[in-house]
């Protein structure tokens, strides 16, 4: 009676496992995704702020991406704020400092 | 006799001093002396560089006496906001990274995608990430309070109002939780497989492994997060950057310990009442360090075994 059953047996919980696994599979994908939603909206906010006029910045309504994306913006970084300098400031603490860690580190 | 010991141990160790000389000279410079001046400034008043050359006034402990009397009301406040602040931010922000971890800590096609997206938010700068959510949480043109107008809520007004500035600043730090994350993955991948394979075998479910095998597991990782996190929760800054009144927010609700110690220094001069101010934060956060290591008897460290 047993050996009979066996085949179907296993086969139907072949199945029911690998039913459960799309379901599992299903759910955290559901939920990976919103959660990266969640954590990239604002990067993504940030990014199409930069690329929007100074009227559509402070717009009342909820402008998501800007009517005519600009880079005026990312002009004025490297003409007025220094943006080059402050990035090779970084760069020589960032080289300072692996230099220190890979030379230095002793575990 | 004694010297002569001192220089034949110096000869006989010679290379390996001089292979310790560059971190030792690093150590001194940009640890131990800074601290050591702290010290000694905390003991002085009316603090001046003049022609390269400190000037000071010798003040006793009256700047450690000052925290606790003339400017005890502030310091308490102060205290009290980073006490609370620590006591919630931090179990807020290592359960949520932890479980996030979990959720990631499977085979799934692309789940390395999801780890580099959840971990992106840690690559901006604090004082952008600052700006960033200072604009988002604007109580008139902020982007939360638009998306909540359309369901009928708010406005409220976030980091503009003291009731909800602090639980606004827990929001905020919700969106870096991806470092933490990358650390207690790093504790997953090193719980050995066969452990998960013997309660499969057994007929374990997960809540089962995740409570008999990772959780414990993962003990080492957890102590190291708390006592970071707690160091790192107590010298909190970042109010500086986006907080209204020079980063004490409405009503002083966010005047931060650290705050109190930046303002002190950079902007009322009193840099010896600021480096007591300091050391006080330095005894306060040595003594409950001290307190988690001797309580850690809970803590599993799989190579002591």
């Amino acid at each position: 009676m047993s050996v009979q059953n066996t085949p179907f047996s296993v086969t139907e919980r072949q199945r029911k496992a690998k039913s459960k696994k799309i379901i599992n599979s299903v759910v955290l994908y559901t939920i990976m995704t919103v959660l990266a939603i969640i954590l990239i909206f604002p990067y993504a906010f940030m990014v199409s702020k930069s690329l929007m006029t100074g009227e559509e910045v402070i717009d009342p309504q909820i402008v998501v991406f800007p009517k005519a994306p600009q880079f005026i913006n990312y002009v004025n970084l490297f003409k007025q704020s220094g943006y080059l300098k402050a990035t090779l400031h970084t760069c020589i603490i960032i080289a300072f400092n692996l230099i220190a860690v890979f030379k230095y580190d002793s575990r | 006799m004694k010297s002569n010991k001192a220089i034949k141990f110096l000869k006989k160790n010679y290379t390996g001093w001089l292979f310790n000389l560059p971190l030792i000279i690093g150590l001194l410079m940009f640890t131990a002396i800074p601290m050591l001046c702290s010290l000694v400034y905390s003991f002085n008043t009316d603090i001046n560089i003049v022609n390269g050359k400190t000037q000071m006034k010798f003040y006793g402990l009256q700047n450690y006496a000052d925290a606790f009397v003339r400017y005890g009301d502030t310091v308490w406040l102060a205290a009290k906001n980073t006490m609370i602040y620590t006591l919630l931010s931090v179990p807020i922000s290592l359960i949520s990274s932890y479980f996030l971890a979990l959720l990631i800590n499977t085979n799934l096609k692309g789940v390395k995608t999801f780890r580099v997206l959840y971990y992106f938010p840690c690559m901006i700068p604090a004082v952008a990430s600052g700006l960033l959510w200072k604009d988002m949480f604007d109580p008139t043109y902020g982007v939360f309070n638009k998306v909540l107008g359309l369901v009928g809520l708010g406005p409220y007004r976030f980091f503009s109002d003291k009731n909800s500035a602090m639980p606004s600043i827990f929001l905020m730090n919700m969106w870096s939780i991806g470092g933490s994350m990358i650390l207690w993955l790093s504790a997953f991948k090193n719980i050995g497989k066969h452990y998960y394979e013997a309660a499969d075998l057994d007929g374990a479910n997960a809540w089962t492994k995740l409570i008999h095998i990772t959780i414990p597991m993962s003990t080492s990782m957890i102590f190291f997060n708390v006592v970071t996190s707690m160091i790192g929760s107590l010298q909190y800054t970042g109010t500086l950057t986006f907080a209204s009144r020079g980063g004490r927010g409405p009503d002083d609700s966010l005047y931060m310990f650290g705050v109190l110690i930046y303002r002190e220094a950079f902007e009322k001069d009193r840099l010896g009442y600021a480096s007591a101010l300091a050391w006080l934060l330095l005894i306060v956060i040595a003594v409950i360090t001290f307190l988690l290591f001797k309580s850690s008897k809970w803590v599993f460290y799989e190579e002591e075994v």
